[in-house]
């Protein structure tokens, strides 16, 4: 049985009681119209998604998915600490590779894997960040476990909405925030800044950063487009910049303006012509050797994805242990070494237990579960494993938690879903954004929650610990006390305007203090 | 800025323009032509497709008018397509614009996208001026009056003597000379402008007010003037000379000012020419100087 992360035997947990109330007070029909509501608000700020060439607005859910301070306080030093140990993994991969040497990760894992670049190597940011924006994705399995499902440190997107989340949550169901004091997620943008300017070359007086991006038909353009604003930076495609003697450049209408840090999302196929696909025109021809040169930062860096490979993630928690000496504080999904010939025999026998991922793909693309899946489909799928083990790794299927959400008909019914927190690494510190996206299945009993297959998202909430605890700016309006003493005059009205009783009241009591205005142009004596 | 950016919004001020053109311009010249018999509401419908730029001019009925200036999204002539294009534009340099520009562009451009095929040119599109009113006041409002600002008025100002000197052309106040006129004038705005300046109306005097009067903001003079401005200001924020980009608008403008004493029929034709040329020349010339490639490099494998 999934646990759920509002409901607790069908009953709101202590820490939800006054959200389950307010929701309640709203009632189906009310939920309806706010969503509606909301759906107005999303198309009118064009806040969408590309889903199949077509532009729509990103389902997002009307009811928060909530977490607790002390739960979170606990995912967050379980993120850091995952992202310190792979920082300091690719290093040594684009180093000594020390992990290998010493028996702790087969080399063959990282030379045959298929974003391992030799390219990389000698391309690192001044300051020896590799992995400015990190999505960790989460999961909880049926005993109430958060575990780690996957690492994406390559161009990890969704942040964008769980900044929108939040606004049009507050705008559509604002009732649904009273009582509560909820971490802002507002500072994201700003935390990036500060990572991305970190990484410039160190002797630039005034940086400049710039978001690179494959352009208004990638699907998460949208998102591109929000940061950029949200951190003042340009947005460029690769046809803005040029490469010349080993620095970039874009083009401005007053000429060539010079480019310090380069926040891609693109893949690193795409970002080079010269080193890596050449008919790619996403790309600068030359960027790497700019960055070689150290003229350039470029973040996240090349050759990431050799350590969010599905076939690294089960050493993770070995790399944890070697690199930093610690136990994982958020543990791994389990999972099978397919080129084990014992591992492969037992998830030969229970497919029908098992989920089988490709590991090249991303996005829930190519996932097989075998609980839902035809005899035919999980013959064909036992031949394909046996052909090709390493393209595979197989995880019992894990009973995702649940949260509360909307249907179609306004009434409320459980869905899957896993939650995606975000790390930025600015070298001195990993910052993790309160919260995350929580990414919700919103077909009945799917367990398939990326938005590229027709998922939606819910606003996450993490409360503060208590009302003198607040490690982060609240989402409560603060009150401040005018001194009445320096009230300012009112509003002057032209000479038609009617004689404002209220305002001749105030004249009166204010003469003892301040000369009136006058309102039909004549001196009062005081 | 990013030259790209630039192009974006100078072609954003161009489209936005040329939608709230076309739209008055159409439903003036539909009440003008309703009335009419079948033969003048084809002479009509063919002068003002040959003005438009659309094709066919030959035997068009005033419903095929109609339809081609409201047209459809691919085509960049039509107020379907200018809104279309409007959008675009907008939505590729988003994260420039100011927040609440996009939403009401974008509502704009949804009702037009919503409304059925029209017959008659109407309510439903007086909607749409409306909503593009409100869009160039929020950009008014709201923008900073950076590079980008300048680019946007350029492109809106070069599009407004574009489409008065095609007006111009189409010589309507000389083809109905009962309502011609009139019209005219109520196409660009202008009526009751002209009216508190002017004691009659003829032919002759709507010509030279669209050309000459400097205090009406759609004159050819006054947006060749503004165009200028724009131009200038764009130079000194890009720290460039304005002079090779100025030049034909700026002759344009200066012989307007100064040579329209002896203002007679021939001489209002060659104004009215040399304007449509200025706008072509300016244009190509703009985007060579600022929105042209720079320092690009051609890799061969």
């Amino acid at each position: 049985m999934p646990v759920d992360e509002l409901l607790l035997n069908g009953a709101p947990r202590p820490f939800v009681s006054a959200l389950w109330d307010s929701i309640n007070r709203i009632g189906p029909p009310g939920l309806l119209q706010r969503g509606a509501q909301r759906d107005q608000y999303l198309s009118m700020q064009g806040i969408t998604f590309t889903l199949s060439g077509h532009e729509r607005p990103l389902p997002i859910d009307l009811i928060p998915r909530v977490i607790e301070a002390d739960e979170w306080r606990v995912i967050e030093l379980g993120i850091k600490q995952r992202v310190r140990a792979l920082e300091m993994f690719l290093h040594d991969v684009y180093g000594p590779q020390n992990v290998v040497a010493e028996g702790v990760v087969p080399r063959k894992l990282i030379t045959s894997s298929e974003h391992f670049h030799r390219a990389a190597h000698g391309i690192i940011a001044p300051n020896n960040v590799r992995i400015h924006v990190a999505g960790i994705d989460l999961i909880r399995d049926d005993k109430g476990t958060l575990r780690v499902l996957e690492d994406n440190l390559r161009c990890p997107s969704g942040v964008s909405y769980v900044l929108e989340n939040r606004r049009t949550l507050a705008h559509v169901v604002p009732e649904l925030f009273q009582d509560y004091a909820v971490r802002s997620v507002q500072e994201y943008p700003e935390q990036l800044l500060r990572a991305l300017l970190g990484s410039a070359p160190e002797d630039i007086r005034d940086p400049v950063v710039v978001i690179l991006t494959p352009g208004v038909h990638n699907s998460a353009h949208f998102e591109h487009a929000f940061l950029a604003r949200r951190m003042g930076v340009e947005l460029v495609e690769g046809r803005d910049l040029f490469c010349k003697g080993n620095h970039v450049f874009m083009r401005t209408t007053a000429g060539a303006a010079p480019v310090h840090v380069i926040y891609r999302r693109i893949d690193d196929d795409y970002l080079d012509p010269m080193h890596f696909l050449p008919d790619s025109l996403l790309g600068v021809p030359g960027l790497l050797n700019a960055a070689r040169a150290g003229n350039v930062a470029i973040a996240n860096a090349v050759g990431n994805g050799v350590a969010d490979d599905k076939s690294l993630y089960r050493y993770v928690p070995d790399l944890i242990s070697y690199y930093l000496h610690e136990n994982p504080i958020l543990p791994n999904v389990d999972t099978y070494d397919l080129e084990e010939p014992d591992s492969l025999c037992y998830v030969l026998d229970n497919m029908h237990e098992m989920v089988l991922k490709p590991v090249a793909a991303s996005g829930g693309y190519g996932i097989v579960i075998g609980s839902q899946a035809t005899n035919s489909d999980l013959a064909r799928m036992k031949d394909v494993v046996q052909k090709d083990p390493r393209g595979w790794v197989a995880q019992p299927i894990v009973q995702l938690s649940t949260c509360p959400t909307v249907d179609d008909d306004g009434s409320v019914v459980a869905r899957h879903v896993d939650l995606r927190p975000f790390a930025v690494n600015s070298g001195d510190d990993v910052w993790v954004l309160p919260g995350g996206l929580t990414r919700v299945a919103l077909v009945e009993n799917s367990l398939v929650v990326n938005s590229s297959q027709g998922g939606g998202s819910k606003d996450t909430w993490v409360l503060t610990a208590s009302s003198t605890d607040l490690t982060g700016p609240i989402t409560r309006p603060i009150v401040v006390s005018l001194n009445r003493r320096d009230e300012l005059s009112p509003r002057e009205a032209g000479p038609n305007a009617l004689p404002d009783l209220r305002l001749q009241q105030q004249e009166e009591q204010q003469q003892q203090v301040w000369p009136p205005r006058s309102l039909h142009g004549q001196e009062r004596e005081c | 800025m990013l030259s790209r950016l630039a192009e974006s919004f100078f072609w954003m001020g161009r489209y936005i323009e040329r939608a709230e053109g076309t739209i008055r311009l159409l439903m003036e010249m539909h009440q003008l032509l309703v009335g009419e018999g079948e033969e003048d509401q084809h002479r009509g419908s063919e002068t003002i497709m040959h003005g438009l730029g659309f094709l066919p001019h030959t035997n068009v009925s005033l419903s095929d008018l109609v339809m081609s200036a409201y047209g459809s999204p691919q085509q960049p002539s039509t107020i379907l397509g200018s809104l279309e294009y409007a959008r675009t534009n907008a939505r590729s340099v988003r994260d420039a614009l100011p927040s609440d520009f996009f939403e009401v562009l974008n509502k704009v451009h949804a009702r037009a996208r919503a409304l059925p095929n029209p017959r008659y040119p109407g309510a439903s599109l007086r909607d749409i001026l409306e909503g593009l009113a409100v869009v160039h006041g929020v950009f008014d409002w709201v923008s900073p009056r950076d590079e980008a600002h300048a680019f946007y008025q350029l492109g809106g100002y070069l599009e407004r003597i574009d489409l008065v000197g095609r007006l111009l052309e189409m010589r309507i106040e000389r083809g109905w000379p009962e309502q011609g006129p009139a019209t005219v004038l109520r196409s660009v705005a202008g009526l009751s402008t002209y009216l508190r300046r002017h004691e009659r109306m003829s032919e002759g005097s709507v010509r030279e007010f669209l050309l000459l009067d400097p205090t009406f903001p759609r004159s050819i003079i006054r947006s060749a003037i503004e165009s200028e401005g724009c131009i200038r200001s764009i130079a000194a924020l890009t720290a460039s000379r304005p002079e090779p980009v100025l030049r034909s608008i700026g002759v344009l403008r200066s012989q307007l000012e100064f040579e329209s004493d002896l203002v007679t029929e021939q001489v209002c034709d060659k104004f009215i020419s040399q304007s449509l040329r200025a706008v072509d020349t300016t244009s190509a010339l703009v985007r060579e100087h600022y929105f042209r490639p720079v320092g690009s490099i051609v890799w061969s494998h």
